[in-house]
């Protein structure tokens, strides 16, 4: 009887988790279907590309993953590594301590360098199809629910107010981490959204595992 | 039964599990966003972002562009409806110049003519005779390009709507409107120059000698409301004073052409056949020398040659600009600019382009002239100087080779290839390569027409001016009309490969006939020297009907000396 109750127990734990599960966002804007699995549009190359932005928004938003299973923060406050999160708990607690406002605000500023340099290598293709991309930002923000999305400003403006609009409107480390988790939730989407390419992509990983 | 409901409660958990598993599709084998997974994490390192520049597929590019835009329900179409150039008029056939006045002083004429001639709506096709505004049905660019064909429009208007869904910003813009404000574009001609002329009397045989030295300027126009509204519609480019010089620039180089040139000469004899003292009847024949030569081109306008060498368009590098980087889009767009300006200037080549006299064709004609007093008819005091004189003339205009532009006949059925591409068969790569380059191949063949070496024989030109007029001492006045015909022309010795001789259509190809009937008038002072007598004249005519060609009014003032 232990024993039954055991299995039930755990089913139900796989029921509920199962339920609980958020329903993934897929994004329905006809420019998905002209570009997935394209060659000129999401490859495998390129979805493999919006992986890369993803992981690397991740790892400053969670720490970098370590062989021990462990991450480790990508910033470095005071002589200790830490992670956007981590520095939001941080500036929620400063006070008026000016010396670690203001060591904050350095490290937002390099923060941000740090974002424009790993965002350089795509910022060009992106600037490209802006005006398309941008329906896209807006499903998204719909079908998430968010509201006062950066995303949204970072979409509709030209190439050369990006940074201007970076460095003035994402104040604390609060705003910027904000503005990460909605790209990297979106980067997420959006390849979700490519099933052509996502398929070309993991043909290509399996390809690269077989090789090795 | 405790045990029952637990086992039934176990299963339905499995059930789902099971369920929730399946709801993964097969490529889920491993979590391609985990960043937990340190091999996924460093495979993903190790992409290149410079991998990424790879070309297309023929097939990429077929799904791409037949199976959601359906282009090739748009090339199927033709765009050219016309690809003949448009029927003029020659100065040498102008009734004004004709050398008919009572000389009675001298053997010698010497004439020059100082002349404006403006054609406002050269005509496309021949005049529709069932609708109100004949001339104005037969002047618009719809005749000739197919800016008013529904279903071109039709199919044009479904691919922007699927555009308009994957790139938006052009939703305010519909392609029936936009074309609408082009397809009453018009051409336009104005010639001025001086018309020579020199005649001798040899016993009773008159001699004649005439040529034109001219300014020709042909341009493509729109009249200002039509103007205002391309600048409702689409909005001025850059607005103020830049945008006007812009666009006169802009219009200079591709859509005006002038040039300054002499013309055929035409040399003719005449002689009496009938002199019984009142009713004069004259015997003529003339010749039409190609003479012409160009002396400055492009003055204010540009010369636009036939565009032999076809460009050509790669989709697949195209597709794979529009979805790179900033300077790959640019480079893009400026092939599409580049593009769309040879279309243009391709357009311009054919109707704006302004030839040299008779297009190098040899003519040869008779003629009779008349010359009748009123008081063989009705003899009253008032009819002593009232003359009727007439000219009826036929000509024949001798073969010549010229260049001329052809399409090929659209044959739907060779389109049902690209089926294929809706229902997602599997295509062999090679197929997809051929079927793309006809693709191609075809958008190239509806924008640019061939371009050949064509024997042209213009057939006949048919001429009757019949005048009253009233010649006192000082003074005199001419009044009449003028009735003028060309045949339709045939084309042959088409100088295109074999395989295409059968394709191609030649009936677009061919100019109508046309057919001019104008009124004209001319008045003028007799001067008396001491040896010569000077005509100085003033005289218009204005086409009052036309088919298939345009209505032209013509001012003339002259100068004559006989001696």
């Amino acid at each position: 009887m232990k024993r039954l109750l055991i299995v039930l127990l755990m089913s139900c734990l796989f029921v509920n988790s199962n339920f609980c599960k958020e329903e993934k966002i897929i994004l329905e804007s006809p420019l998905l279907s002209l570009i997935d699995g394209k060659t000129f549009g999401v490859s495998a190359v390129s979805f493999g590309l919006m992986l890369k932005q993803r992981l690397e928004l991740r790892r400053r938003i969670y720490g970098v993953m370590q062989e021990n299973g462990k991450r480790i923060g990508f910033f470095e406050f005071e002589g200790k590594k830490v992670t956007l999160l981590d520095l939001c708990e941080i500036e929620s607690h400063v006070g008026e301590d000016s010396v670690k406002k203001d060591a904050l605000r350095k490290l937002l500023d390099s923060a941000k360098d740090d974002f424009m340099a790993i965002s350089d290598k795509y910022a060009q293709a992106i600037r490209s199809i802006k005006e398309p991309l941008l329906g896209l930002l807006e499903e998204f923000v719909e079908k998430k629910g968010l509201k006062h999305c950066f995303l949204i400003t970072w979409g509709s403006i030209t190439a050369q107010e990006e940074e201007d609009a970076i460095r003035s409107e994402l104040k604390d480390f609060k705003d910027f981490t904000k503005f990460y988790i909605e790209l990297a939730d979106f980067l997420e989407v959006l390849a979700n959204s490519c099933p052509k390419g996502k398929r070309l992509f993991v043909e290509m990983v399996k390809k690269a595992r077989a090789g090795k | 039964m405790k045990k029952k409901l637990v086992y039934l409660v176990c299963l339905f958990s499995i059930f789902s599990f099971q369920l929730n598993f399946s709801m993964y599709d097969d490529h889920d084998e491993f979590d391609v966003f985990s960043d937990t997974d340190l091999m996924m994490n460093s495979f993903i390192d190790t992409i290149d972002p410079n991998a990424a520049k790879q070309s297309s597929s023929s097939k990429e590019v077929l799904e791409t562009l037949i199976g959601i835009f359906d282009i090739d329900r748009i090339l199927r179409r033709n765009f050219f409806l016309k690809t003949h150039p448009l029927n003029t008029r020659r100065l040498l056939d102008n009734p004004l110049f004709l050398m008919d006045k009572d000389y009675n002083y001298g053997r010698w004429v010497l004439d020059f003519h100082l002349f404006y001639d403006q054609t406002s709506r050269m005509h496309f096709v021949r005049r529709c005779t069932d609708h109100e505004c004949k001339d104005k049905m037969a002047s618009g660019i719809y005749n000739y390009l197919a800016t008013k064909d529904c279903c071109l429009i039709r199919e044009l208007e479904q691919l922007k709507e699927k555009v308009d869904g994957v790139y938006p910003g052009l939703e305010d813009y519909s392609v029936r409107r936009v074309l609408s404000l082009f397809c009453n574009t018009k051409i336009q001609e104005r010639r001025a120059g001086l018309f020579m002329g020199f005649m001798g009397s040899i016993r009773k045989l008159h001699v004649t000698l005439q040529v034109p030295f001219y300014y020709v300027i042909r341009n493509f126009f729109l009249n200002d409301k039509e103007r205002k509204a391309i600048e409702k519609e689409l909005g001025p480019v850059n607005p103020g004073e830049t945008n006007e010089a812009e666009a006169l620039a802009f219009a200079r180089k591709h859509l005006v052409s002038d040039r300054l040139c002499l013309g055929d000469t035409r040399f003719s004899i005449d002689y009496p056949i009938n002199d019984n003292g009142g009713i004069d009847f004259r015997l003529g024949v003339f010749t039409d020398i190609p003479t012409s030569v160009s002396m400055v081109k492009g003055l204010y306008g540009e010369v636009f040659c036939p565009i032999k060498k076809r460009p050509t368009v790669d989709f697949a590098n195209l597709l794979d600009l529009a979805g790179g980087s900033e300077e790959d889009r640019e480079q893009a767009v400026s092939f599409a600019r580049r593009f769309g300006l040879n279309v243009l200037d391709g357009l311009s080549s054919m109707l704006v382009d302004t030839h040299l006299g008779d297009r190098r064709h040899f003519g040869l004609g008779l003629f009779v002239r008349t010359h009748t007093p009123l008081s063989c008819i009705l003899n009253r005091g008032w009819t002593q100087n009232l003359f009727f004189k007439g000219r009826i003339s036929l000509e024949y205009l001798f073969p010549a080779k010229e260049c001329r532009w052809f399409i090929e006949k659209c044959n739907p059925v060779a389109f049902s290839r690209f089926d294929k591409y809706r229902s997602g068969d599997t295509v062999d790569e090679q197929v997809a390569d051929e079927d793309l380059s006809f693709l191609e191949k075809r958008l190239v063949d509806m924008l640019f027409p061939y371009v050949y070496e064509t024997n042209v024989r213009p057939g006949f030109i048919f001429m009757w001016t019949s005048k009253l007029t009233h010649e006192s001492k000082r003074w005199g006045i001419h009044v009449g009309s003028d009735i003028w015909v060309q045949s339709r022309e045939q084309l042959s010795d088409i100088c295109c490969p074999t395989y295409q001789k059968t394709l191609l259509d030649i009936e677009r190809s061919r100019r109508p006939w046309a057919y001019q009937w104008t009124l004209l008038g001319s008045l003028f002072f007799k001067s008396k020297r001491k040896k010569s007598t000077l005509y100085i004249g003033l005289s218009g005519e204005k086409t009052v009907a036309s088919s298939g060609i345009g209505k032209p009014f013509k001012v003339s003032l002259s100068f004559e000396r006989n001696f």
